[in-house]
Formats: C-alpha cells, sequence, structure tokens
C-alpha cells in the first residue's frame, strides 16, 4: 500500500503552512502533495494528483469550499477547515463530518487524523447532504436588487435602493427620488419591479412603485382615489384602482 | 425653498402656490372681529353714531389689509414695517373715503371743515399701528413656537438615530472570524517567526484597544481612526500575504481633527471582506484624508470584486451612513462609486462644522445612558 496523499487548500498561506507542519508532526506517513489557494485551483490540483484526502477551507475567493466538496464528492476523503463560521459549525454538528477549527488544536487534529487512518481503505462517506446545507447558509436567496447606478454629473455613483422613496416612468427613462434628490436611472419600470423587494416596494401606479418606508400618510381625493404622501418632500402619488386594495382600511 | 413647511398641523395646504389666500381665509373673520371691538369702543367713548363708525372702522381696517397684502406682493422682498408703514397711510384714507361713501355721505364732504375727518385718520392710524403690531407679534410667536418644535423634532430624531446606529455598531464590531484568524497566525507565528508573532499581537492590541474605546468616551481624532486601519491592514496583510497591499495617507495637520470612532474601519473591513478577499489574486486598498475648504473628505478605495447590486448593504456601511447623518445634521454624506476597471471608493464628507466638533455628543454605549 503507498502512502496516504493531500492536499491543502486555503486561501491564507500563513495557515496551510501552518497545517502542513501540525500534520508531519501528527501524521508523518501522510505525503502533502499539493497546496492550493484557492477552489478553481483546487480541483485543478485535485484532478492532476488525485490525493486521498483534501483538507478544503470553507470560505475562499472564487469557488467556495463547498462548491469544490460538491464537485469532489464521493471521490476524496474531504476536511473541512473553518476558523469561526456560525453556519458551517451548525451543519458539520449535525453529521459525520470531519473539520477542523481554526487556529488548529493539536488534539483535536489527532482525533481527526485517527479517524482518517481508520477510514481511508473505505469508500468516504457522503456527504452531500451537510454540503446541500452548508450552500444554503451560505447563498441566501432569493435576493434583490439593493443598489443602482445612476449618473451624477460626470460620475457614476451607487445608490442603495433602500434610500429611493419613488420610481417614476417617464417616457424613455426612469426616475428615482430620495428627498429631494433625483436620478434618472435607464432600466424600465418593468424590469425594475420585477428586480425591487417586493416586501419593500409597492407598485401604486402604472408609472410609479413607491417604497413602503417612505410612505407618511394615505389620503382620498375628492374621487376617493387613494393618495400616498411621502415623508420627505411635497410630493404625492395618485394610487390607480388596480392598486388600490393595498391600501384599503384594515 | 428651504424649510417652508408644507403642511400646517391641520394638514391644510399652505403650498408656496396659495399662501396669501391662505392667510386671508384665515386672518379675515379675526380681523373683522377686531375692528368691530374698535367701533364699539369709539362709539361709547366719543359717542359717534354706532352704524357710521362701524362702517368706516371695518372700511379702514380691510383697507389696511388689502394695502399689506398688495405691499408685500409688490414688494416681496421689502421688510415688513416698510410695508406696514405704506399700506397704514394708505389704507386709512381709502378707509375713510370707503367709508363715508357706505354711510351715504359725500366722499367730498369730507374735506370741508364740519366733519370729524382728522379724527377718524387719526383713530384710524391709531388703531392700525396697534393691530398691525399685534399680528406682527402673533406672526412672530407662532413661527418661532414652529421653529423650535422643528428644532426639538430634528434633535430627537438626530439623537435617536444616533444612539441607535452606536448601538448596532457595537454588536457588530469584533467579527468573531477576524479574532480566530488572527489568533491562529499568532499561534503560528510564535515558533516560525516570533518577531512578525510579536507585531502582529502589536497591532492587535491597537485593533481591540481602538474598537473598544468607544465604550467609554466618543472624542477621538482622525490620527487614532488611521491608528486603528493601519494595525487593522497590518494584521490582514499578515493574513492574505501577498494578496493585499495598502496605503494610508493623511497630512500630518489633519491628523488632530475630531472625528467620531469608527467612521473609517468599517468600510476598510468592508473593502476587504467583499472586495479584495474573494478576488483571487486580491488587491489593493488605498485610505485617505484629505481637506477640501473646510470640509474632510475621508476615501477607501479598492481594486476589488465593487459592489455586488444585490448585496444588501451591511451593517457597518448603513451604520457608518446613519452616523454621518446624524452627526453632521444631514450636511454630510456617504457617497459610493464603482472604480474602473474594478473596484469600489467610498467617499466620506464632513462639513467643516461636523468635523472640527461632532456637535452632536457622541453618547456612548456606557451604562448611564441605559434607562
Amino acid at each position: 500500500v503507498s502512502a496516504p496523499t493531500a492536499i491543502l487548500v486555503d486561501d491564507e498561506p500563513g495557515l496551510v503552512t501552518m497545517l502542513r507542519a501540525a500534520l508531519a508532526a501528527r501524521w508523518p506517513e501522510l505525503q502533502v502533495v499539493g497546496e492550493a489557494g484557492d477552489g478553481d485551483a483546487a480541483l485543478a490540483m485535485f484532478e492532476a494528483l488525485h490525493p486521498d484526502v483534501v483538507f478544503l477551507d470553507v470560505q475562499m475567493p472564487g469557488r467556495s469550499g463547498v462548491e469544490v466538496a460538491r464537485a469532489l464528492a464521493g471521490r476524496c476523503h474531504v476536511v473541512f477547515v473553518t476558523a469561526f463560521e456560525e453556519y458551517a459549525l451548525e451543519a458539520f454538528e449535525h453529521a459525520a463530518v470531519d473539520y477542523l477549527l481554526k487556529p488548529v488544536e493539536e488534539e483535536r487534529l489527532a482525533t481527526t487524523v485517527a479517524r482518517l487512518r481508520s477510514r481511508l481503505s473505505a469508500p468516504p462517506p457522503d456527504l452531500s447532504a451537510v454540503i446541500e446545507a452548508l450552500g444554503r447558509r451560505l447563498q441566501p436567496a432569493p435576493r434583490f436588487l439593493e443598489w443602482l447606478q445612476v449618473q451624477v454629473r460626470q460620475d457614476l455613483v451607487l445608490v442603495a435602493v433602500e434610500d429611493v422613496d419613488l420610481f417614476q416612468s417617464s417616457e424613455k427613462y426612469t426616475l428615482a427620488l430620495a428627498g429631494d434628490e433625483e436620478w434618472v436611472i435607464r432600466t424600465p419600470l418593468k424590469e425594475l419591479e420585477a428586480s425591487l423587494d417586493p416586501a419593500r416596494f409597492w407598485r401604486v401606479h402604472r408609472s410609479a412603485i413607491v417604497r413602503v418606508g417612505a410612505i407618511a400618510r394615505v389620503s382620498r381625493d375628492e374621487g376617493g382615489q387613494p393618495v400616498v404622501h411621502l415623508r420627505r418632500g411635497s410630493r404625492t402619488v395618485v394610487v390607480s384602482r388596480a392598486w388600490a386594495h393595498r391600501f384599503r382600511q384594515m | 425653498m428651504a424649510g417652508w413647511k408644507r403642511t400646517d398641523c391641520d394638514g391644510e395646504d399652505v403650498s408656496p402656490r396659495a399662501p396669501r389666500y391662505w392667510r386671508l381665509r384665515r386672518l379675515g373673520p379675526l380681523v373683522l372681529a377686531i375692528n368691530t371691538a374698535i367701533a364699539v369702543f369709539l362709539w361709547a367713548v366719543t359717542g359717534w353714531d354706532f352704524w357710521p363708525t362701524l362702517i368706516h372702522s371695518q372700511a379702514i381696517g380691510l383697507s389696511i389689509l388689502l394695502f399689506q397684502y398688495v405691499g408685500s406682493w409688490l414688494l416681496p422682498t421689502a421688510g415688513e414695517w416698510l410695508v406696514t408703514a405704506i399700506s397704514l397711510p394708505l389704507g386709512a384714507a381709502l378707509g375713510t373715503v370707503v367709508g363715508a361713501a357706505f354711510s351715504g355721505m359725500s366722499p367730498l364732504l369730507l374735506f370741508t371743515n364740519g366733519h370729524p375727518t382728522v379724527a377718524t385718520l387719526a383713530s384710524a392710524i391709531v388703531f392700525g399701528v396697534a393691530v398691525t403690531a399685534f399680528f406682527s407679534y402673533r406672526a412672530r410667536m407662532l413661527a418661532g413656537a414652529a421653529q423650535l418644535r422643528d428644532e426639538q423634532l430634528r434633535r430627537e430624531s438626530a439623537g435617536r438615530a444616533l444612539a441607535e446606529a452606536e448601538l448596532k455598531l457595537l454588536q457588530a464590531q469584533i467579527e468573531p472570524h477576524f479574532l480566530f484568524n488572527t489568533l491562529s497566525h499568532v499561534l503560528q507565528l510564535v515558533d516560525e517567526d516570533p518577531a512578525r508573532a510579536k507585531r502582529m499581537l502589536l497591532n492587535f492590541t491597537v485593533y481591540l484597544r481602538g474598537s473598544l474605546r468607544r465604550t467609554r468616551s466618543g472624542a477621538t481624532t482622525l490620527g487614532e481612526e488611521l491608528d486603528l486601519v493601519r494595525a487593522y491592514l497590518e494584521i490582514q496583510a499578515v493574513r492574505m500575504g501577498e494578496r493585499l497591499t495598502w496605503t494610508v495617507d493623511c497630512p500630518e495637520a489633519l491628523r488632530v481633527r475630531p472625528l467620531p470612532p469608527l467612521l473609517l474601519q468599517p468600510l476598510v473591513e468592508n473593502a476587504l471582506r467583499h472586495g479584495l478577499e474573494p478576488k483571487r489574486g486580491g488587491g489593493r486598498i488605498a485610505v485617505s484624508a484629505v481637506r477640501e475648504g473646510d470640509a474632510l473628505i475621508l476615501e477607501v478605495r479598492d481594486d476589488g470584486m465593487g459592489l455586488e447590486p444585490h448585496r444588501p448593504p451591511g451593517v457597518g456601511l448603513t451604520n457608518v451612513r446613519e452616523r454621518v447623518r446624524a452627526i453632521s445634521g444631514g450636511a454630510g454624506s456617504v457617497t459610493l462609486r464603482p472604480v474602473e476597471p474594478s473596484g469600489l471608493c467610498v467617499r466620506i464628507t464632513l462639513p467643516g462644522a461636523a468635523a472640527l466638533a461632532p456637535g452632536t455628543p457622541v453618547p456612548a454605549a456606557a451604562p448611564e445612558a441605559a434607562p
């Protein structure tokens, strides 16, 4: 039987060095055949070297450790290495997963090494459940548009949608209004509506989307149509019939 | 028009388009009542006939009011007293003529000796001055009260926003990930490179002290904030190795400028976490402070991943924005700009007053601040 091989994956070079030293002391026959600093490099290295074990940092630039683990599924033993990720710890604790916490404690490493040694001859355990749980925690869906790029004189400026009180469509463009500021954006209102959080932004008219938090009060005009008054500025927006139900009295 | 209150407390529309009209509607009945009171007084004191006295009094009072409006409309920039000085005699004269006509006398008779024209005019002027003074005083009182109310509201909400922002900041302050990672590195360096381990621990001490200081006092300087930022970046540079390069630029003279604590540090942390850490090759962070006139301009620029349009503004950025707004009374700003070819530049502008003296005392999350 040839000596077991491993690659170490971490975006912090110092920690790779430290892990390597600790492993050399605890598991002398393990051959660390490579070190990678990001997910893509780790996958390429795996395809080239086919190590038995991959020590994998959870959070890395490019492909995250979770994505790498998904790609490696079943082809090698994976030991997750993490500094402090609550979501990761939670996922690990509910499954038989090998993981190390940074800074790596000698004893903890010894336990992990012992477990790995006894398991190396068997096929790697199925980690898909853990990986899915981790993935969900890393990427909380759904995500909405949070920033707008607007032109202010010569400059491009980023404006948080949370600052915008009202989106109003004009003939060719959309106006974003915040207090007494006003910006022109090129995204049509309809497209904008699809990307905004529907809990925070309400369509009130064919040509207007209003931020719920920006509404000061709603009155009725002579014809009984609801009229939205904004907290900042004096602007009012008439609510058209199709959306009036949102402002019916509770 | 800044500060123009668009609705009064009854929610009535007083938009700039119809203020006079509105004021007339409000003042009209009051003026009629005062005119009547003057007539009753003169009738009782002088023994003049009641009805002609009432008609004269109303005619003169309303004429003066009319001239006040015409005057303030024609001379919008003229002082209140100039308008009054013009409208009083004109109104008194017109009112006397109109009053005479309405009480069945020929206006021409006014200029004959037999009629008490002089007495009418004189009392018109005396009462006109008194009533105008009363209204002017009343308007000033009302404006003063409204201003006081506005000011109180503004101050209360600014104070509340600041306190809330600071509480959040405290909660978000020392990121556990950073803490444990740093300790890991110190642990590793202790054997390998004791000198570097020592430097890292020293930097970490500076960072911790700076981060915790705000629980004791809110007053810090730009220099102290930059020291904190520098310590943070040095620690991160050890962590990330070649992937991170950084600069901190600040003229020596600016270092003593007072600055609320932790305005820059959260931005640097963001630049690192969202800009450079996820970028494969890493990158560069440039922190700078410059003076532009009286204003202090602070900038954190990185060439990292840039702002992902779907990432919600984090606690740090929201916090900095809220605090800048609160301490500068809305005059300061935090702007974000994309950097070409990639990256983000966050710029804090603090107007002179806010940067020099953080006007609103910073209520540190000290125990005595809690109820």
